[in-house]
């Protein structure tokens, strides 16, 4: 029985470690075009960017061998015959290969979107996914007096966070009339801006969509980011389209993490699953790579199961932690506990009744404790009305085990 | 050079020599002793590089995050728990024995 995982992140190192902890003795094949040793993703946005530490590892060179798991770095997807169960691959250099699995796990990720460049070899624009785009810009940051982000997502306030700190004259462009316009309310957004603010980023909201690098005319600076989200990596969407794999915006699965073919699933950044609701998401987090790496893992070796975990999120802006129990999808009401001008609080989040996320800053212990409490019964007995109450706090909602 | 010295559950242990300013979670994820995740890339925000330090030993305070983050261990929270990632050799330690939980996650 031989298991091939496709990406070598935080998802498939984490389904090939899995299926060694629950007994699966027969061969895992784990690939990835990036040639590097699978590294940590969170600190190239972060606090690696800032000190200019190697990318860490996410297991060491030795794990692979230990466990048996075969590494074939540099190494891209190119086709998939799902009948024959046999992928095809292609190194650096070209050459075709091929392999046949008898279950195929797809933890591919996506990559980072572009603004449209009439000459790509021209482009002065610069992402940031991968450790590469990371030294990169490490580079080109120290010598850059003025900085332009694109992009009010945890990238682009990452980006823009470090780039402030380092004394650069920081410029971020926002579409919306907000920072974090899709996963954040209002209380944390604009929270955030004044701290940002305070640490020097310049804001401008309601920049009419940026498409391409030349709309960046009016935006000069030394160097320039685009934090705008992610795209299915084109060579990945063709193969999967050329072999009948059903997609929408990602890889679409079931509840148990397997796509429209047999022996076929999809984890992490590419997939794009049914909660609990029914809703269909596609959760761009290590938290839900590394679950979905470990439930696809215990389908595999014990039989298939619905994945129901509660995600979470974590950035780190100029000192500031912001933690997020849930999703906000939904939410119509709001309750602030602590107090925001101290830099301490949390905004719980309701769908009608129901508390949905709970968003903490500089708060972990809130954090904590909503992580606990959304994934229990005991998210019932908090209504607006019971978190408005004196003296409420989310660790005495918590039921007692 | 500092080194760190990885005590596992069944009394078996693996001894680590590391670079100045290296924390326990990255020396454990470069020198694969297995035990240590360390998901979240060493921000004190997933509490899986959970250890127990030596009684006795002088160390760094625990800082409110790591205290609240040490609330999230899935092996009990002792007096002695700390977060690997916050605990750096040569600069808090230079030689130090840890006990690794029965599990992170």
């Amino acid at each position: 029985m031989r298991v091939v995982i496709v990406g070598a992140g935080h998802a498939g190192v984490q389904a090939a470690e899995t299926l060694r902890d629950e007994g699966f003795d027969g061969e895992i094949v784990l690939l990835d075009r990036d040639a590097r040793l699978p590294y940590q993703r969170p600190p190239l946005s972060k606090d690696g960017l800032a000190s200019g530490d190697e990318p860490l590892p996410l297991r060491g060179a030795v794990f692979y061998e230990r466990l048996g798991i075969e590494l074939r770095l540099g190494a891209e997807l190119r086709g998939i015959d799902p009948g024959a169960r046999v992928i095809e691959l292609a190194d650096a250099q070209g050459e075709r290969s091929h392999i046949t699995y008898d279950e195929l796990v797809l933890a591919v990720g996506a990559r980072a979107r572009r603004l449209r460049c009439g000459d790509a070899q021209a482009s002065r624009v610069h992402v940031l996914r991968t450790a590469d785009d990371a030294e990169i810009l490490r580079d080109r940051l120290a010598d850059a007096e003025r900085v332009v982000v694109v992009g009010s997502g945890f990238i682009g306030l990452e980006f823009a966070a470090v780039a402030a700190t380092k004394g650069k004259r920081v410029t971020l462009l926002s579409r919306g009339s907000r920072v974090l316009g899709r996963s954040a309310s209002a209380t944390t957004a604009d929270w955030l801006t004044a701290h940002l603010r305070a640490a020097g980023v310049e804001f401008v909201f309601g920049v009419e969509a940026l498409a391409d690098e030349r709309d960046l005319a009016d935006w000069p600076a030394d160097l320039t980011v685009v934090g705008i989200g992610v795209d299915d990596c084109p060579v990945f969407a063709d193969a999967a389209g050329a072999a009948g794999l059903a997609t929408d915006r990602g890889v679409i699965v079931d509840a148990s993490l397997r796509t429209s073919l047999p022996g076929i699933w999809a984890i992490g950044d590419i997939a794009r699953f049914p909660d609990a609701r029914g809703e269909f998401q596609r959760i761009e987090s290590v938290q839900n790579a590394t679950e979905q790496g470990r439930h696809v893992a215990r389908a595999i070796v014990h039989g298939a199961s619905d994945y129901d975990e509660v995600p979470w999120f974590w950035s780190i802006q100029a000192g500031a932690k912001l933690q997020i129990a849930g999703l906000a999808d939904g939410a119509d009401a709001e309750v602030v506990l602590g107090d925001p001008a101290a830099g301490k609080f949390s905004v719980l989040r309701f769908a009608g009744e129901r508390l949905v996320c709970v968003e903490s800053v500089n708060k972990p212990a809130d954090h904590v404790a909503a992580r606990k409490l959304l994934a229990s019964a005991g998210a019932a007995s908090v209504t607006p009305a019971a978190a408005a109450e004196p003296g409420f706090t989310l660790k005495s909602a918590l039921v007692p085990a | 050079m500092p080194s760190i010295t990885y005590r596992r559950v069944d009394g078996t242990s693996a001894t680590v020599v590391v670079d100045e300013g290296t924390s326990i979670m990255r020396a454990a994820l470069q020198n694969d002793v297995a035990g240590i995740v360390g998901e979240c890339g060493g921000q004190a925000m997933c509490a899986t590089c959970h250890v127990y330090v030596p009684e006795g030993v002088e160390l760094p305070e625990v800082s409110d995050d790591e205290d609240e983050m040490l609330e999230c261990t899935t092996s009990d929270r002792l007096d002695n728990s700390r977060l690997g990632c916050q605990l750096l050799a040569g600069r808090d330690f230079d030689e130090l024995t840890v006990d690794l939980p029965e599990s992170q996650v």
